[in-house]
């Protein structure tokens, strides 16, 4: 699901004309189109107001794949022209009447087909020019919202996606009259630009493949699989075709918790064969002193040869046969694997 | 070339300043105060040096030339960086410079004259010190812009006890070659197998141009250094090192390179953070990786002592001095 979120109503006013959005009572100017799948929320003027609505909204609704933020912003170089569309690629924050800019700002995921600006979210609208000129050093527009819907989009680790259509130029002063004018030629411009570069989306995203591997019946990963999992496909880029021969050369067995844990040791050597390579040789080294019944424990990190053993002797035999497994280890050999001799 | 060009006020009107400003291309060019107002004032995305790069013309102020730390290079001597730059035009997947400053704007600074004060100062108090330029940039990728080659190389030419070493993955020698060769001038050239360098040193000289350097300028009598630096663990990473030393073989005898350090791909915390952001889908596979002695992230000791240990053998093999290669923060 999407939520497509806007400082002010009059922005929004070509989405609610073409879609059928009704108010979601479980919060104030939020609203549900018909078919579920989009939301549309007005978080009010201001990086305030806007934070204070958008946590409220992902508080309650954690279904959303991805945000998008629509909205009119102000040129700050003489390079924009009013009208002109941008997808932004890094938000920041400007603070107080001296428009100080803030260290933290949110990277956007980009949208193809439209050029990349920076946008400067400030406290205060910027009417003076001098104020302009100063946030023309770190951005190419300003806005009133974006970096607080940046900022509530990272902590709920949700993409956020920026459309800006540029309502005034660096010289406009009356610009918020223009604004209202023109409101609906704005809103209008802002949803050809989201139908032309939403709506045909058909990339399968990582989420969907993670989604695809769960549901097969042979397999079932406990959470931490899952987590594991996850980071594999992170890790590997892999593709479903990829991952579809690898499935295949696994040897499908009637436990499902078992297929699982192939599954992930696939995927491990996929994805690192070196590690996995490392893991068999300590397999290797630990098989005779593990089969005596002695549990054997080295650095994780392979920064050290030391090695943890525990054991319980339960007889005189026992206790003969782990002396003599403990003597047919050569430490020497395993402190030269930990240097480097593979 | 670059979007922005901050400049300060007090170097605009400058002669190197408008000889720099002559040769490069930007959209727009605007005077400041002072480039610590505004480079790294707000936390500017690394990968944003592909399409939104600023440049800030500059005096250095505070520390100019600051010690080296272990490990950093051949002999017992003391070693020092000294910094006439901030970032680099290259973008190397594996460069701790993407999580060392908040953005990726290069900052060049003009103050050579300064520097060299702060070289000559520090040079008194340790003689027969190494300095190396090329910590936070790349030290001859942008020299015909910047012009500042002649300067350190008149200054090294009158201190012989001070040794200087230019750093780089460019092949861009024209500053030097029409130097004279000095014997404590070292151009020492980052180097990875061919195809490795092709996927990650994105941007910088492809190998073969960099040997073509390294020819040219050891044929005009230029000492040469070479970093095998950072090695990469990849299929058939062997056979690839093999290839590369020969190569490096057929344009300059191996015996003949001043120094050869070795050293593994490895990151701190925040430069690990911000590659696997900026380069999921990248060749160096970290999912080896391990938390080390000196807490950077590294592949496990086995799998880097043999991969050291063989690169070495590789060199000395090819004739290499053995006391002339040295581990690199190992």
């Amino acid at each position: 699901m999407i939520l497509l979120c806007f400082a002010h109503r009059a922005e929004a006013e070509a989405f609610f004309v073409e879609k059928d959005f009704r108010p979601d009572n479980r919060l104030k100017n939020f609203y549900k189109s018909s078919s579920g799948e989009e939301f549309l929320l007005i978080t009010g003027e201001g990086p305030y107001s806007a934070l204070s609505k958008i946590s409220s909204v992902l508080s309650f609704e954690k279904t959303f794949s991805k945000i998008i933020n629509f909205g009119t912003a102000g040129a700050l170089g003489n390079q924009y022209e009013k009208l002109d569309v941008f997808s932004i690629r890094t938000a920041y924050l400007a603070e107080s009447s001296e428009a100080l800019p803030q260290f933290k700002s949110f990277p956007l995921q980009v949208i193809e087909g439209l050029p990349k600006i920076d946008c400067i979210t400030s406290t205060q609208r910027i009417k003076d020019p001098k104020l302009k000129h100063h946030l023309s050093s770190f951005a190419d527009v300003v806005d009133r919202e974006l970096w607080s819907i940046g900022f509530a989009a990272k902590e709920s680790k949700i993409p956020l996606y920026a459309i800006k259509i540029i309502s005034d130029a660096t010289e406009d002063l009356d610009f918020c009259q223009d604004v209202k004018n023109n409101s609906f030629k704005l809103s209008s411009l802002l949803l050809k630009a989201y139908f032309n570069l939403f709506t045909n989306e058909k990339q399968k995203t990582k989420d969907e493949l993670f989604e695809r591997v769960v549901s097969l019946s042979d397999f079932y990963f406990s959470t931490s699989q899952k987590r594991s999992l996850k980071k594999y496909l992170s890790e590997t880029e892999i593709t479903w075709t990829e991952l579809e021969r690898l499935i295949k050369k696994i040897h499908i067995e009637e436990n499902n918790k078992a297929n699982a844990k192939k599954l992930l040791e696939t995927l491990s050597e996929f994805s690192s064969p070196e590690f996995h390579q490392l893991r068999n040789k300590v397999k290797g080294f630990m098989e005779k002193l593990e089969k005596s019944g002695i549990r054997v424990s080295h650095d994780q990190t392979f920064e050290s040869p030391s090695l943890k053993l525990t054991t319980d002797i339960k007889s005189l035999q026992d206790l003969n046969c782990k002396v003599q497994a403990l003597q047919n280890f050569s430490y020497r050999d395993w402190e030269d694997f930990i240097n480097g001799d593979l | 070339m670059f979007n922005k060009v901050f400049v300060e006020k007090d170097l605009v009107n400058k002669s190197h300043t408008q000889d720099v400003l002559k040769k490069i291309r930007f959209n727009e060019l605007i005077t400041i105060d002072r480039y610590d107002n505004i480079f790294e004032k707000v936390k500017k995305p690394y990968l944003q040096k592909r399409d939104n790069l600023n440049l800030f013309l500059a005096k250095k102020r505070g520390e100019i030339v600051k010690e080296a730390p272990d490990a950093y290079g051949l002999g017992k001597e003391k070693h020092f960086y000294f910094i006439h730059a901030y970032n680099c035009i290259y973008e190397c997947e594996y460069c701790y410079l993407q999580g060392y400053f908040n953005s990726p704007d290069i900052v060049w600074f003009l103050n050579h004259d300064e520097i060299i004060k702060k070289i000559d100062g520090t040079s008194k108090t340790h003689p027969n010190s190494w300095f190396h330029a090329g910590e936070f940039s790349d030290s001859l990728a942008v020299s015909h812009f910047t012009n500042e080659i002649p300067t350190y190389h008149e200054y090294f030419k009158g201190n012989s006890t001070a040794k200087l070493e230019l750093r780089t993955k460019s092949s861009n020698t024209r500053a030097l070659e029409s130097l004279e060769p000095l014997s404590n001038l070292f151009v020492t050239f980052s180097l990875s197998p061919k195809e490795v360098a092709k996927s990650i040193d994105k941007k910088a000289s492809p190998i073969k141009q960099r040997l073509k350097a390294i020819k040219r300028l050891h044929l005009l009598g230029f000492k040469i250094g070479i970093h095998l630096d950072p090695i990469v663990i990849e299929n058939c990473w062997e056979k690839s090192y093999q290839e590369l030393i020969e190569d490096l073989s057929n344009h300059i005898p191996i015996s003949e390179i001043s120094f050869i350090s070795i050293g593994v791909v490895r990151f701190t915390k925040d430069v690990f953070l911000q590659f696997s952001k900026n380069y999921p889908s990248s060749n160096i596979r970290t999912s080896t990786f391990v938390k080390s002695f000196d807490n950077k992230f590294r592949y496990p000791k086995p799998i880097r002592s043999n991969a050291l240990r063989l690169v070495r053998e590789l060199l000395t093999h090819y004739g290499a001095n053995p006391t002339n290669i040295y581990e690199c923060m190992e």
